[in-house]
């Protein structure tokens, strides 16, 4: 037998039920309402548009946030500990050893009618007396060749699409390392180069006739320039590596000194950095450093990127940049072997 | 022609007032109470009483706002369980009778678990009076539609009704038999 409610009933009995809410109340509630607007509901209403607005806003600053955390640990560097030795250990590179340089016409670099010693420091002396003079306009058409030379012909650009870091990428279709002296494989690369100028000068070196210099054309400048030989990682990945160099700096106003930088493939993406600053508060030019890292090389490494930097206006000149494995075999010369890489940059005939 | 849209406004509310009310309190049974529903509404209403284009659907109209105030309610009391005691007892307080007031009780709890537009053809066919004609309008449906959806919502409000006292038979069956253990001991 089934059981069932009534339900015809129960339904009267709810129609019989007294309402919960008299028309008198209502009348009161809309009085309540102002004819602007209705309380609660239109302020809910209206707030409720700007919370969501707001959740927007919050949402893609987020959103940015995290595309910004993860864009920025890729590229994340870890910074080396600054170590100035007193005197760079000896490298055993024997003389006979053949040297990395660039075949460059002896028309570009003029012979040193006066060499300065190298022992002999420079304080006191005006180290722009030494420099080649004029110096050549970048902006108006680049380098234009030492007195009574013709300008080079067919420049290559060499500057790397750096954009991602530096947002002001000049073409260095001007500075042709041959042009300048430098050996094949050395790079100028950095920020404001318009300001700044590389190459190979007679005037100084710490042995030999001639060194690298990255120098500012103002000193007011403020941009960073680096002077750089990019290598394939090759045998470096996953050593401990160090990069040593004679290095010598005049009028600085910011920085300079080494740097080392790990790539990868696409030569975009800086993997680690090893950095090493020129102490600032001797900028009188007291002579020659012998300056030193020792810095592990990540194992994703495609490329290493060593050599020199200047940050700010000044003069910085480096001679015998080496990289070598740390715990290599004595007696290797630096090109005969994979595990020694450098130069001294002196141009042979 | 009523200058002031809330007298317009109340115009043509005055009429539909007892179904309205009638209305809120069935589906509001145990969710919310059935003033704050007809308070919410009737502000809603008020609102957007302008853009309303016609006016003599306004019943349809605040049973629309009615039902999606429910729903977002509903939305809400998922985590927190349905408030069926304390309407009980408002419940017991104005029916004629406590079997009444269980009944009602029970019938409403059954109403809950109908589809919504079997629900509201059900309330606006049972307990408000409403023709089939009026309810098709209201739910902008066919006559037939309606008329299934009626015949659908009484069969399955049965089917719910019957599990519902069964229910019943056994808690009372239990209750005696534990009462009259307890008398012998």
């Amino acid at each position: 037998m089934k059981h069932t409610l009534p339900l015809p009933e129960t339904f009267s009995a709810i129609s019989n039920l007294p309402l919960e809410v008299s028309y008198q109340q209502v009348e009161q509630w809309v009085a309540r309402i102002p004819p602007g607007g209705a309380g609660l509901a239109f302020r809910s209403a209206f707030w409720r548009r700007w919370w969501i607005g707001g959740a927007g806003i919050l949402a893609i600053v987020g959103v940015s946030l995290i595309c910004g955390y993860y864009f920025a640990r890729d590229r994340e560097v870890p910074h080396q500990t600054l170590e100035l030795l007193p005197e760079l250990p000896p490298l055993n590179l024997p003389p006979e050893a053949p040297r990395q340089a660039a075949v460059v016409p002896q028309t570009r670099i003029p012979p040193p009618l006066n060499p300065v010693p190298s022992d002999a420091g420079i304080a006191g002396v005006d180290i722009r007396s030494f420099l080649p003079d004029p110096v050549p306009d970048l902006e108006k058409g680049g380098f234009e060749g030492f007195p009574g030379e013709a300008a080079p012909v067919d420049p290559v650009p060499l500057q790397e699409p750096f954009g991602r870091k530096f947002p002001f990428v000049e073409p260095m279709a001007h500075r042709d390392p041959e042009a300048w002296g430098l050996p094949e494989g050395w790079l100028t690369q950095g920020c404001c180069l318009a300001h700044y100028e590389t190459g190979l000068t007679h005037r100084f070196s710490y042995e030999g006739h001639h060194a690298a210099y990255i120098r500012s054309k103002d000193s007011t400048a403020k941009g960073h320039v680096s002077l750089v030989h990019r290598i394939p990682a090759g045998v470096f990945a996953g050593e401990k590596v160090r990069l040593s160099a004679r290095i010598m700096g005049y009028d600085l106003t910011q920085a300079a000194g080494l740097t080392l930088v790990a790539k990868n493939k696409r030569k975009t993406k800086v993997l680690a950095r090893g950095r090493i600053d020129w102490p600032l508060p001797d900028a009188t030019g007291d002579g020659w450093y012998a300056i030193s890292m020792e810095w592990e090389v990540p194992n994703r490494a495609k490329y290493l990127e060593y050599g020199a930097f200047l940050e700010g206006g000044g003069y910085v000149f480096v001679d015998q940049v080496y990289l070598e494995r740390v715990g290599d075999t004595p007696g290797q010369a630096p090109c005969a072997c994979p595990g020694v890489q450098g130069t001294d940059f002196e141009i042979l005939p | 022609m009523h200058q002031n849209p809330h007298q317009a406004f109340l115009h043509a509310y005055e009429p539909l007032h007892s179904a309205f009310i009638r209305y809120c309190s069935t589906i509001c049974y145990g969710i919310m109470d059935a003033e704050d529903l007809a308070h919410e509404t009737i502000l809603i209403t008020l609102e957007r009483y302008d853009d309303i284009r016609e006016k003599e659907k306004l019943l349809g109209y605040m049973i629309a706002v009615a039902n999606n105030v429910i729903r977002n309610k509903r939305r809400r009391l998922k985590f927190r369980g349905y408030l069926d005691e304390e309407a009980f007892k408002r419940l017991e307080t104005k029916a004629p009778g406590p079997e009444v007031a269980l009944d009602i009780h029970y019938l409403y709890q059954a109403l809950r678990k109908l589809p919504e537009k079997q629900r509201e053809a059900i309330i606006l066919f049972e307990i408000n009076g409403f023709s089939i004609k009026e309810i098709s309008d209201m739910q902008g449906s066919s006559i037939s539609a309606t008329k299934t959806r009626l015949s659908r919502g009484r069969q399955k409000l049965k089917s719910l009704m019957e599990e519902k006292v069964s229910d019943r038979l056994v808690e009372a069956y239990i209750t005696f038999l534990f009462t009259l253990t307890l008398e012998c001991l």
